[in-house]
């Protein structure tokens, strides 16, 4: 079990200035190593002593990891880029607004200024028997605390639930997924590039983790492709406060609508999995349909089809669909 | 507790491979020193048909879904831990079900073929088996005894398998409860299992599971030495040769029909025996 303290436990500190030193270090120490980028989730797992690294290794000082560039209209985002950054850029907010929006959604101003867009898509779930140290399957047991009889697990999944329930918190992640852009992988065997659509797994695929990131791996940058840049594109994040909040249930989409006709779509729902679900379901239905009621209504449906919802979490049914029809509804080019 | 920890694989990996090997090298330098048998007695080869059934039609169908089930069930239990990541606990637990399948057939054929005593392992047997070890380990050419359609290696195998397959499938059936699967919603305190219990579950269904890894090593290993190669085969099309039988069997325990080569039924075989006894 976790203990609340302030002091951490000991661990050796390393803080490179080269991703290769990074690297280095990461294939030298595996499993034992921690990623520490802007420190706005490492420490609470670290005081809580619910997770005891050996060795912690700082990414900032690595300036290659920082920073936005455009490449032939592909836009190139280092994973140590501040999310305050990522909300602030000129090309990003007129290119891909909804990713200027989802980061400005994170927390508050003061976290959005040192947490960083890799640390934002790499974090680990909120579910807080996870968090607390109980020895559920996330965290290598054979219980699942927050699907028991009485759990409190109102935030917790509906949808691809498979032993464990916990959901992503991640509020990028969506419209990184509907923008289909690319993660950048270093690892033991160089560089290598995912979708971001595969880069978030669920439990039935691997219990432990929340991304493919292997113990040596490390997400260098993200890359957007300008395929969906100035078309219709819509961010939503609905949580229980305003300000400084994880999402109950977020919603990313971009969509090519040409005649009043739907052509092609690509809709992503956090908060309702352990993964963003792209509404694959959703997409096919609506594709060649004007965005109608009777559109919206076959969309909303079609998004939450196969929903299993917990004791206390049936509302994400009704707030998924609702999400959902707005994300066709309101996207603006 | 909640499971075994899985650097555990790796030592029955290392043991596996390290039996291989040991085996590899005393069977080698064993063949050396041994000459080859003796012709058979004529008038018994006589008697013996060309083809004696070892493995018929069904035997074989099930000893290969038995084996689909248990690599599919291995390779999905452990790959993932391996690193390879895929959707794995809906294949697992087919798997489960076949496996547990074919031992359901398993028992209730076997009942029902009366061949439940061929698998006995008595004083008779343990002495044979340890005649035969002892033979394997010496030097010379030794006394090797012919067993009957099964020797003493083969039956403990069979029972140590059957022990490891029993855990897992009794295990796997109550962790089976705590997944969703096709026929009820997961239910983590179903039968009001106590947390450390459950441990003990997982470290039980773990421990029989890697036990499984280093028993499949061992028979892979028997089964494509070549000099054991007539059995792979029979398990294929389900025949051994004339010469096959006599070299390696003792008819007087294992008897064949003259006409068709294949076992006779249990009481024609008790009744048999019974005649030796002087009965």
């Amino acid at each position: 079990m976790a203990q609340i303290n302030d002091m951490m436990g000991s661990f050796e500190l390393f803080q490179p200035t080269e991703l290769d030193g990074a690297m280095d270090l990461l294939r030298r120490h595996g499993e034992e190593a921690w990623v520490l980028s802007g420190g706005m989730d490492t420490f609470d797992w670290l005081k809580d002593r619910a997770k005891r690294p050996t060795v912690v290794v700082d990414l900032g000082g690595i300036e290659e990891l920082k920073g936005i560039q455009a490449d032939n209209g592909t836009l190139r985002i280092g994973a140590m880029t501040t999310l305050t950054e990522v909300a602030n850029h000129s090309e990003i907010r007129s290119r891909f607004p909804i990713v200027a929006q989802s980061a400005e959604k994170v927390a508050t101003p003061q976290i959005r200024n040192q947490g960083t867009l890799g640390g934002n898509l790499c974090q680990d779930t909120r579910c807080w028997y996870y968090r607390a140290g109980w020895p559920c399957y996330r965290a290598g047991g054979n219980t699942c605390y927050a699907n028991a009889p009485g759990a409190l697990n109102r935030e917790h999944s509906i949808l691809e639930a498979n032993r464990c329930v916990a959901v992503t918190p991640s509020d990028v992640a969506p419209t990184l997924i509907a923008l289909d852009a690319e993660m950048e992988i270093r690892g033991r065997r160089g560089t290598r590039r995912v979708r971001a659509e595969d880069f978030f797994i669920g439990p039935a695929i691997d219990i432990t983790r929340m991304t493919v990131l292997q113990p040596s791996e490390l997400l260098t940058a993200i890359h957007i492709p300008d395929t969906w840049a100035g078309r219709p594109m819509y961010f939503e994040k609905v949580a229980d406060r305003k300000a400084w909040d994880f999402a109950l249930v977020n919603v990313a989409s971009a969509l090519d609508v040409s005649n009043g006709t739907i052509r092609d779509a690509r809709i992503v729902v956090g908060g309702v999995a352990a993964r963003p679900l792209r509404m694959r379901e959703t997409e096919r239905a609506i594709s060649g349909h004007a965005p109608n009621d009777q559109t919206l209504e076959v969309a909303a449906q079609a998004a939450v089809q196969g929903a299993r919802p917990l004791q206390f979490n049936e509302y994400k049914v009704a707030l998924t669909k609702n999400l959902v029809k707005r994300a066709i509804r309101e996207a603006r080019s | 507790m909640v499971g075994l920890g899985w650097d555990i694989f790796w030592a029955v990996v290392f043991l596996g491979a390290l039996f291989v090997v040991g085996h590899a090298i005393l069977a080698a330098r064993k063949k050396r020193a041994t000459p080859p048998p003796a012709p058979a007695d004529p008038d018994l080869a006589a008697r013996v048909p060309e083809k004696v059934t070892r493995h018929n039609g069904s035997a074989r169908i099930s000893h290969w879904v038995l084996a689909l089930a248990t690599l599919a069930l291995l390779i999905t239990g452990f790959v993932p831990i391996l690193g390879l990541q895929f959707p794995w606990v809906t294949i697992h637990w087919i798997a489960g079900i076949i496996l547990t399948g074919y031992l359901l057939y398993h028992v209730v054929d076997t009942v029902r073929r009366g061949t439940l005593g061929t698998m006995w392992i008595g004083r008779e047997e343990i002495s044979k088996g340890i005649e035969r070890l002892k033979g394997f380990f010496s030097k010379g050419q030794g006394a090797e005894e012919k067993p009957g359609k099964w020797g003493t290696e083969n039956i403990a195998f069979h029972h140590v398998t059957a022990l490891a397959g029993i855990a897992v499938i009794a295990t796997g059936l109550l962790m089976m409860f705590r997944v969703d699967t096709w026929f009820w919603s997961a239910n983590p305190y179903v039968l009001g299992i106590s947390d450390n219990l459950w441990g003990w579950v997982y470290v039980l269904h773990g421990v029989a599971a890697v036990g499984f890894v280093g028993l499949l090593m061992a028979h892979i290993y028997f089964a494509v030495r070549p000099d054991n190669f007539w059995i792979t085969r029979s398990m294929f099309k389900g025949w051994i040769t004339r010469d096959e039988y006599l070299g390696h069997h003792d008819p007087e325990l294992w008897p064949v029909d003259e006409g068709t080569g294949a076992s006779p039924p249990a009481s024609a075989r008790r009744t048999a025996a019974a005649d030796r006894a002087g009965d």
